[in-house]
């Protein structure tokens, strides 16, 4: 007897990206995640509402400025934790647990399932940081309502406008955040251990922070994705300065090429020993 | 794929981590149609063996075929048309069991998103977790786990089905119906290579048997030719080991082994094979050996296996 | 191999891609600043980077320093500027750093000097000018930095065309200044000069202490486009903190912690020795050091101890300049060696 060859069906791929982004929402520790990254904003909401002060970006506000100073400072720290934490899950958690080998010999390619991870993190990332955009902005109309507001410098804008700049900066940044992620994916397929890769992840982007700081690596800061984060704040000028911004997302590529290949390289040449 | 042929065959298949050797040389060969216990203590190998066959270790050397496909460079060929349970089931703790199933049945390029539910359907139902579908993987026992694990290895119809330790766990109930499970598969044609550390249990399943020991496989045949090719041992209870294997040797005697005893004497058995039994005491006592004791029987499986291994087996 | 590829394509991303010099038809290094001279001004818009390593203790603060026009930060670090100028009066200038932004706005009416992370804004009358270049504050653009090195090049400058080159895509000339004094820390000094409107595109100063330029201004950007008029009007966003002021005091007390200050503060003429790029300037008695705002004189405890013959005093030796002030008030500085100073005090 013999198995008559099954052909490989339409959107088989597409499928596996549904399954794994499922996989990543049905995670507790996920959800907790979500519900943190959409907190800061309504956190920051009440602080302005009772404080008064602001410390907002602009002295005219609407409501698209506080998605914005939200997406800023989860930027720095919430934003990276969150994507080592999906990357740790990517390979290393499904190494960790052994379904890493079941997945294989069903067989998902190794090429195959890489890039399905990689689709889940660009997922993570966007699904991330549109919550805070989205969430913010609602928090941020019900304290400033919608009214118009201004740029960095200094020139009025309408609302339907800085809807639209609020969402441009939540593109940029999910895009950095992808290439975090890819990193961290690199890392992944290098241990079985998650916390090791969520903790070398974020080993890097605290580092890069430090370099940040010290005017003596200068010359290495183009070079790291946390030196272009919040670069996204050009597209609040007037007009936007997009040469920046395009040069950090090259880098943001340039990142994801590299450490997206050599994730390639490791994974398929990889013995899966647990 | 012919029948008769060979539903797995390496060659040479050798696996080194760092300085140890894991897997040395080994030339599988398991019969389309067959059930074959891959049997072998805890780490000698039988599981790097495994992983090789499924394209998740890299050999360090040699060559393995799968259903007539060279492995890995056809995996995608191949594996779809192979079921596996590999050391152990692991599953998602925190999804049920539906869901750990779902989960691999999307991971399945061939199989179809509209069907989906009747396979897992009918895989639930063959391994008896209908009930236990909607709990939670994480309150599984290890016997339903091991069910589940077999489950996915059903998803789809395969041409082989590679099952490592699929009883561990179990109790003599659920190792019973996976015993049937396997004789139901290997009745409709699906050539079915289970792993084992327990002699009883491929004695009971298995049509053939490879047997590995510290990385090498020590014997592969039918299970009735292993059987056969026992012939006659004798047995010599004797202080002059060393005299005594000579002995045996000269005489021409297959398989001399020696093992020291309580005191002053120990024993050293061989195989009989062609030769007269009567001139065995003689030839000895010519060579000077001080015979206390001599028997010749016929060895049983396990006595073989731990000649062959080195090592005893959990007998049920 | 891909990965060492694309590793290697990183630092063309980030830096300018290096092209090949482009081929201009020749000229001499005297009609070059003939020509620089009587360019007239043309409008323009760009982007500029200026990279500062004069010397000066930089203040760490990464991509989240903030915009500001103190000169404290201006002379330290790298800082990208917007340009808008419509070739005559009319001109926008912003420091866009980090997340924030501050701005000089001039057109014949008005002057608006805009800081986002305040939220103020300074308004001031433009005052009457006889047709004068741009405007103080925009002493940082190479037009104005090239024409001011060039007017006072004399004897003591060897200046030549060293080649051509590409600013932010336009062919220039490498107008270079080199001293012929031994004395001082300046290497060179480097203008690009854009080949058809003859506008400076770059000016780099060179350090006899470092291989890179100490001091690197030059546009990464830029159009001739007339820029659109709206850029030169400021309209006071609501809740925005408005400060007037006269028009004759727009820019002297914007800053009062710029060290120009100090000087009219004694009551004697600097003594100048030397000449060229060998000028050392002294200045007697800065009669009271704890006169000085605060954070200069921070500045300045933190500069190393140093004695001699003249006495003792603390020293700032940059890539360009060295500066002695020694414990009676009395301030040497020059485009010298510690060396020239001490001699210069004693």
């Amino acid at each position: 007897m013999s198995v008559e060859a099954r052909p490989v069906r339409p959107f088989a791929f597409w499928r596996l990206v549904g399954s794994e982004i499922s996989l990543m929402l049905s995670r507790r520790r996920n959800q907790l995640g979500l519900v943190i990254l959409a907190a800061v904003p309504v956190v920051m909401a009440v602080a302005i509402k009772t404080s008064g002060d602001t410390g907002l970006m602009v002295s005219v506000a609407n409501g698209t400025v506080l998605p914005m100073l939200a997406l800023m400072m989860e930027s720095a720290f919430f934003l990276p934790l969150a994507m080592s934490l999906l990357a740790g899950d990517a390979i290393a958690g499904e190494a960790h647990g052994g379904t890493l080998r079941y997945l294989l010999v069903t067989p998902v390619g190794r090429a195959r399932l890489l890039a399905v991870k990689f689709a889940g993190l660009l997922v993570g990332a966007f699904f991330g940081t549109f919550l805070i955009a989205v969430v913010g902005l609602v928090a941020g109309v019900m304290v400033f309502g919608s009214g118009a507001s201004m740029t960095l410098s200094g020139t009025a804008i309408t609302f339907t406008e800085s809807l639209g700049r609020l969402a441009l900066m939540a593109l940029f940044l999910a895009l950095m955040m992808t290439a975090v992620g890819t990193m961290g994916l690199f890392l992944s397929t290098l241990v079985d251990q998650p916390l090791a890769v969520t903790v070398g992840c974020m080993v890097v982007v605290i580092l890069s922070w430090l370099t940040e700081a010290t005017s003596q690596l200068a010359w290495l800061q183009p070079y790291l994705l946390t030196h272009w984060f919040l670069q996204f704040a050009d597209v609040l000028r007037d007009p936007p300065l997009w040469s920046r911004a395009v040069k950090g997302l090259g880098v943001a590529a340039a990142w994801m090429a590299v450490t997206g290949a050599a994730a390639w390289a490791r994974f398929t040449s990889k013995d899966i020993g647990s | 794929m012919s029948e008769g042929g060979a539903a797995v065959v390496t060659s040479g298949l050798t696996k080194t981590f760092g300085h140890q050797t894991a897997v040395d040389d080994l030339a599988l060969e398991v019969p389309t149609g067959s059930v074959y216990g891959f049997l072998g203590p805890n780490g000698s190998g039988k599981t790097t063996t495994i992983r090789m066959l499924l394209g998740l270790v890299h050999p360090t050397a040699g060559h393995v075929r799968l259903l007539d496909e060279p492995m890995p460079a056809h995996a995608n060929r191949v594996l779809p048309r192979v079921g596996a349970l590999v050391e152990g089931p692991a599953f998602h703790l925190h999804l049920n069991g539906r869901d750990n199933l779902r989960r691999l049945d999307a991971a399945d390029a061939t199989a179809e998103a509209r069907t989906s539910s009747a396979r897992i359907g009918a895989a639930l139902e063959r391994v008896g977790l209908t009930a236990a579908a909607r709990k939670r993987v994480k309150n599984y026992s290890l016997g339903m786990k091991q069910r589940l694990g077999i489950a996915a290895a059903l998803l789809q119809p395969h041409d082989l089905l590679v099952l490592d330790e699929p009883t561990n766990g179990l109790d003599p109930q659920g190792t019973r119906e996976v015993r049937h499970l396997v004789a139901g598969l290997a009745h409709d044609g699906t050539t079915v290579l289970v792993s084992s550390h327990l002699l009883a249990e491929v004695e009971q399943m298995c049509s053939h048997v490879g047997v590995m020991s510290r990385g090498r496989l020590v014997a592969q045949d039918s299970l009735a030719g292993l059987r056969r090719a026992h012939g006659v041992r004798v047995r010599v209870t004797t202080p002059d080991l060393a005299q005594a294997t000579d002995a045996l040797t000269v005489l021409g005697l297959d398989e001399v082994a020696s093992s020291a005893g309580e005191g002053a004497s120990g024993q050293v058995t061989a195989a009989l094979g062609d030769h007269a039994v009567e001139a065995v005491v003689p030839a000895l006592v010519s060579a000077g050996v001080r015979v206390l004791g001599f028997s010749a029987d016929s060895a049983s499986l396990e006595e073989r296996f731990v000649e062959l291994t080195g090592e005893g087996f959990d007998v049920r | 191999m891909a990965v060492l590829g694309v590793a290697l394509a990183v630092p063309a991303l980030v830096q300018t891609t290096a092209k090949a010099d482009p081929t201009l038809p020749p000229i001499t290094a005297q009609q070059l600043v003939a020509d620089v001279i009587a360019a007239k001004p043309v409008a323009m818009q760009g982007e500029l980077t200026q990279t500062m390593d004069i010397g000066l203790p930089e203040v760490p603060g990464g991509v989240q320093k903030p915009s500001t026009l103190d000169p404290l930060n201006l002379l330290q670090g790298s800082h990208t500027w917007r340009v808008w100028y419509d070739g005559k009066q009319s001109a926008r200038v912003a420091l866009v750093d980090g997340t924030s932004e501050a701005a000089v706005i001039t057109n014949p009416t008005d002057t608006w000097v805009w800081s986002s992370s305040t939220r103020e804004a300074v308004h001031s009358k433009t005052p009457e000018t006889s047709g004068a270049g741009p405007r103080e504050e925009l002493n940082l653009t190479p037009a104005e930095a090239a024409r001011k090195l060039l007017t006072t090049a004399d004897q003591s400058t060897t200046v030549s065309v060293a080649g051509t080159t590409t600013v932010a895509g336009h062919a220039a000339y490498d107008l270079t200044l080199t001293p012929k004094s031994g004395t001082t820390l300046v290497k060179k000094v480097s203008i690009a000069v854009e080949a058809t409107t003859k506008q400076p595109l770059r000016v780099q100063v060179y350090s006899t202490r470092s291989s890179d330029p100490a001091v690197n201004i030059g546009f990464t950007q830029l159009s001739f486009a007339q820029p659109d008029p709206a850029m030169f009007r400021f309209t006071t966003p609501p809740g925005t903190k408005v400060t007037e002021k006269s028009a004759d005091t727009t820019g002297a007390n914007d800053h009062p912690s710029m060290p120009t200050k100090v000087d009219p503060k004694s009551g004697h003429k600097p003594t100048v020795t030397g000449q060229g790029w060998g000028t050392v300037v002294v200045a007697d008695q800065l009669s009271d050091l704890s006169g000085l705002p605060a954070e200069l004189q921070g500045v300045l405890s933190s500069f190393p101890k140093v004695s001699g013959t003249w006495g003792s005093g603390r020293i700032f030796e940059g890539t360009l300049f060295t500066v002695v002030v020694t414990d009676q008030g009395k301030v040497a500085a020059g485009a010298v060696p510690a060396g020239t100073l001490f001699a210069a005090l004693g």
